[in-house]
C-alpha cells in the first residue's frame, strides 16, 4: 500500500519474526525500572484506596489536538476508558499525592486522627505513571488530589510541581483535573491554573454550619474564596480569547507549542513568582494570549447524607454555584461509613445511593433541561420521589402542559416530557422539516417510549388509549404496566358520574382527587384521536 | 425487490467501486422506474436468492476515489460520514441500506441526513450509529502493550472501524511507533513514530506469540488501579456491564490478563 517499504521490513521483522532470537532477547531484557516500580505499586495501592471516594472522573469539556511532537490530545466529549466494579467511569489516574493530612475533617479517611498507611508519591513517580499509563491507553490524563502535607501552600506547591514537570518537561498535552486546597495562596491556584485543564475545589458540605462541624479546619470562606477567583480566571481569560460564552467546551491551540519550546513561558512557570507578580493587574494576568486557564471549567462536590440538609436545600446550592460561579459540573457523593463518629452517621447505615442518584438526574434537568430548582422542589416538599424520576415527577404533577403534539412543539416543551432528552429532541425537530414523525420514529430516534407515551401526541393521536391523569400515569410508571390498550380498540372508558364521586372531594379531602376517574378521559381531551 | 447485487472485495475500495457500478447499472437498466432494485453486498458474507443478478465487481481505486468525491459533493461531510458507517457496518443488509440511502441523497441532498421518516434513511442512521459508537467504544477499551519501546494492540470489531480510530491515535501519540491488529478483518495499522499511519492488509498474524513477547510491568500496576480504585459499599456489576459490555473485555489487559 503506501507505506515506506523500510518500515514495513522493520514491521515483519518485529511482528512475525521466524526466528525466536528476537522472542529471547525481549524476555531477557532487565526492565529499567524493576525495582521503582515495586515501590510504585505499593504506594499506587495506599493512594488510589485514598482518592477513590473523591467523585469527579470526567475528562471533558476542553478539545486540543496533539502538537505532532509530544504525547497527548484532549477531546471535549471526555473519554472513558474503564469501569470499575462499582460501575463508576475510569477516565483518569485519580490518586492522591500524599494521604498525609493535618486536617481533621470528621468524615474523611485520610483525617489525621485515623490510623490509616500513609504514603506520598514524588513527582516523578506521578509523572512516570501518567505517561506510561497514557501511553497504553488506559487514561486520558491525570486527577491529582491530595492530603495536607505540612500546611496547604507546600501541599499546593508540590502539586504545581507535578503538573509542571508532566506538561514542561514530559510535554504531555492530555487532561490534568488538579483538586485545590482550601487556604492555598492565591499565586499558587494562578500557576495551576494557566496548566491544568480543570479545577476544583470540594464544597464538601451544602451549609456552612455542616461544614464547621464536619470539618473544623475547613470555612465556608477558604472554599469559596478561590472558586471565585478560579471564576474569574476563566471568564477573563476566555475574554482574552474572544470568548463570550461563559460555559461552552473550549477549542484550544496545544499546550506544547507555548511551553515545551518557549524558554520564557517555562521560566515563568517554573515558579518565579516575582515574574508572575510583577504581571499582576489585579487578580489576575488578564488577556495572556495562547495561554489558557482552567480552559475546561471547574467542578466541585457536596457530600450526601451526612448532615441533615434536604434535596431542597442541595438542589438550590448547586443551582447558586452554577450561576454565580458559573461550575461546569456539581457532583453528588454519597456518604459512606468510613469513621466511626458521633456526629455522623453510624457505620452501618447504607450509602444513600438513589438519593443520590435523584439529585444527579435534577442537576441535568437544571443543566441541560431548562428547570429550575424551585420547579422541583420546594420547602414543604423538600425531597425528592424515591420512585420516580424528577422529571416524571414534575410532569406528573404539572398535566396542564400535556399532552404535547411532537410535531409542532417547541423544543423547550420537548425537552420537559419525560423520556425524551437533547439528542432525541434535536432528531425530532431536525426531521420533522422534511416528514411527519410517528411513535415508530420516534422509538428510533432514541425516545424512550414507555415514559413518553403517556405524555405525547403524534399527529393528534396518543399511542394508546391512556389517561392524563396523575395516579394512572404514576401507577404505570412505577410498575412499569404495559398500556395495552392501543386507541381504537379500547373500549370507551367513560364511567358514570356519581353522586359519590361529586362529592368525594369534599368527604376525602385533596387527596381523593388524584383517583377520581371522570375528569379526564384521554380521547376526549386528546383532540378527538378516535 | 432486489434484482441486481453487485458483489465487492469487502474493502472500502471495493464498496465504493460496487457503488459507483450500481449507479451505471441503474441508469442503463431502471431510467425513471427504479425502485430499490439494485443492492451491494460482499462477496464473502451474502446470501444467495432465486430471481436475483450476481455481478462481481472489479475493485477500481478511481472510480472509488470518484465516488466518494460525489458523495462528499452531494451530501456534505455529514452525509459521507453516514454513508461511510453504513459501508463500515457488519452486517449482509448494510449494502442494500448504503445504496438506498444514496439513491435519496443524490436525489435530496445535504438534508438527508435529518430526513429520518423515511424508513431507509432511519435504517442508515441506525446502522452508522452502530458503527460509530463501537469506533468510540473501541477507542476507550483498546489497550497497547508495550514491546520494547514499540506499542500494539490488538482488537475484534465487529464493524470494520480500524481506520476510524488511527487518525486519534496518531494525533494523540506522534512519537510512538505502534501497530493495531484487526483480527477480525485481518488487517493492521501502523504508525512509524513522527510519519503518517498506514493500513496492511492480508495478515495472517501468530497473536499468542506475540502476547508471549510482550512483557508489560505496567499491567499490574493498572490492574491493582483498577481493583483498588471501586467502593465495595457501591459495588454494582449490572452498571458496570451496562457500560463495559463484556464482549469487549477479551482483549483488555485488566479482564485478560496472563498470569
Amino acid at each position: 500500500m503506501f507505506g515506506s517499504d523500510f518500515f514495513m521490513e522493520i514491521i515483519k521483522k518485529e511482528f512475525f519474526a521466524e526466528d525466536n532470537s528476537i522472542l529471547e532477547q525481549a524476555k531477557n531484557v532487565p526492565y529499567d525500572d524493576g525495582v521503582i516500580l515495586r515501590d510504585v505499586s505499593y504506594k499506587l495501592k495506599i493512594l488510589t484506596d485514598a482518592a477513590k471516594y473523591d467523585v469527579a472522573c470526567t475528562s471533558s469539556g476542553v478539545t486540543r489536538k496533539g502538537n505532532g511532537k509530544t504525547m497527548g490530545n484532549a477531546a471535549a466529549c471526555g473519554i472513558c476508558h474503564a469501569f470499575a466494579a462499582d460501575g463508576r467511569c475510569i477516565s483518569l489516574l485519580k490518586i492522591l499525592m500524599s494521604n498525609e493530612c493535618v486536617f481533621d475533617c470528621k468524615y474523611c479517611i485520610n483525617r489525621s486522627s485515623n490510623d490509616v498507611p500513609r504514603a506520598t508519591f514524588t513527582p516523578d513517580e506521578i509523572c512516570k505513571l501518567t505517561m506510561e499509563f497514557y501511553r497504553r491507553n488506559y487514561i486520558e490524563g491525570l486527577f491529582l488530589s491530595s492530603g495536607v502535607i505540612k500546611n496547604p501552600n507546600y501541599t499546593m506547591e508540590l502539586m504545581y510541581e507535578v503538573v509542571r514537570r508532566l506538561r514542561v518537561d514530559h510535554g504531555f498535552n492530555g487532561y490534568i483535573h488538579i483538586k485545590a486546597i482550601p487556604g492555598a495562596a492565591q499565586e499558587l491556584v494562578e500557576a495551576i491554573g494557566y496548566l491544568a485543564d480543570r479545577m476544583s475545589i470540594n464544597l464538601e458540605m451544602p451549609t456552612g454550619e455542616g461544614l464547621k462541624e464536619m470539618a473544623p479546619h475547613k470555612t465556608r470562606n477558604t472554599i469559596l474564596k478561590p472558586m471565585k477567583q478560579i471564576q474569574t480566571g476563566i471568564f477573563n481569560n476566555r475574554l482574552s480569547h474572544g470568548i463570550t460564552d461563559k460555559k461552552s467546551a473550549m477549542q484550544m491551540r496545544n499546550y506544547g507549542d507555548d511551553l515545551y519550546e518557549s524558554a520564557l513561558s517555562s521560566k515563568l512557570l517554573a515558579g518565579e513568582s516575582k515574574v508572575i507578580s510583577e504581571n499582576r493587574n489585579n487578580d489576575f494576568i488578564i488577556g495572556t494570549r495562547g495561554k489558557y486557564f482552567v480552559p475546561a471549567g471547574q467542578s466541585t462536590q457536596m457530600i450526601v447524607g451526612a448532615t441533615k440538609e434536604s434535596d431542597y436545600h442541595i438542589i438550590n446550592v448547586a443551582e447558586a454555584l452554577y450561576k454565580n460561579y458559573d461550575l461546569k459540573r456539581v457532583f453528588y457523593s454519597a456518604y459512606i461509613p468510613i469513621n466511626d463518629d458521633s456526629a455522623l452517621p453510624a457505620l452501618d447505615v447504607k450509602p444513600p445511593l438513589l438519593r443520590e442518584h435523584r439529585l444527579y438526574q435534577a442537576d441535568f434537568l437544571l443543566r441541560f433541561y431548562g428547570f429550575k430548582a424551585s420547579e422541583l422542589l420546594t420547602e414543604e416538599r423538600p425531597f425528592f420521589n424515591e420512585n420516580i424520576d424528577p422529571k416524571c415527577d414534575w410532569a406528573v404533577r404539572h398535566l396542564e402542559h400535556f399532552p404535547v403534539e411532537i410535531n409542532q412543539a417547541d423544543i423547550a416543551v420537548l425537552l420537559r416530557v419525560p423520556g425524551i432528552g437533547v439528542k432525541s429532541a434535536r432528531r425530532i425537530v431536525q426531521a420533522r422539516r422534511l416528514g411527519v414523525i410517528d411513535f415508530g420514529d420516534l422509538k428510533k430516534m432514541g425516545v424512550v417510549l414507555k415514559r413518553a407515551l403517556y405524555f405525547i401526541t403524534c399527529k393528534g393521536k396518543m399511542m394508546y388509549d391512556t389517561k392524563l391523569e396523575e395516579s394512572y400515569i404514576v401507577n404505570h410508571l412505577i410498575y412499569n404496566e404495559p398500556p395495552h390498550k392501543a386507541v381504537g380498540q379500547a373500549e370507551a372508558n367513560y364511567s358514570q358520574m356519581s353522586l359519590f364521586d361529586y362529592y368525594g372531594k369534599e368527604m376525602y379531602g385533596d387527596n381523593y382527587i388524584f383517583d377520581n376517574h371522570f375528569v379526564t378521559n384521554s380521547k376526549a381531551t386528546m383532540g378527538g384521536g378516535v | 425487490m432486489i434484482e441486481y447485487v453487485l458483489l465487492h472485495d469487502g474493502t472500502l475500495d471495493g464498496i465504493f467501486t460496487a457503488i459507483y457500478d450500481g449507479f451505471a447499472l441503474k441508469k442503463s437498466v431502471y431510467k425513471d422506474k427504479y425502485d430499490d432494485n439494485i443492492a451491494v453486498a460482499s462477496k464473502n458474507n451474502y446470501e444467495a436468492h432465486l430471481f436475483c443478478n450476481y455481478i462481481e465487481v472489479a475493485t477500481d481505486s478511481t472510480k472509488a476515489a470518484k465516488t466518494v468525491e460525489y458523495i462528499v459533493k452531494k451530501l456534505g461531510m455529514a452525509g459521507y460520514d453516514m454513508a461511510m458507517g453504513v459501508a463500515c457496518h457488519f452486517s449482509e443488509e448494510a449494502g442494500e441500506v448504503l445504496f438506498a440511502f444514496l439513491v435519496r441523497g443524490f436525489k435530496v441532498g445535504k438534508g438527508i441526513i435529518n430526513k429520518l421518516t423515511d424508513k431507509w434513511v432511519m435504517r442508515a442512521f441506525e446502522l452508522s450509529r452502530k458503527t460509530y459508537n463501537e469506533s468510540h467504544l473501541m477507542r476507550e477499551f483498546i489497550r497497547f502493550s508495550d514491546m520494547r519501546g514499540r506499542l500494539y494492540a490488538k482488537i475484534e470489531p465487529k464493524c470494520n472501524i480500524l481506520h476510524m480510530m488511527c487518525n486519534h491515535f496518531a494525533d494523540r501519540f506522534p512519537g510512538e511507533n505502534w501497530v493495531i491488529f484487526d483480527a477480525t478483518h485481518k488487517i493492521a495499522a501502523v504508525h512509524p513514530c513522527y510519519k503518517g499511519w498506514f493500513l496492511m492488509d492480508d495478515l495472517d498474524v501468530d497473536f499468542d506469540r506475540i502476547d508471549e513477547m510482550a512483557h508489560d510491568e505496567y499491567v499490574d500496576l493498572w490492574k491493582l488501579f483498577v481493583d483498588t480504585i471501586a467502593i465495595e459499599e457501591r459495588r454494582n456489576e449490572k452498571c458496570q456491564n451496562n457500560h463495559l459490555p463484556k464482549w469487549y473485555r477479551k482483549n483488555m489487559t485488566e479482564w485478560n490478563r496472563r498470569e
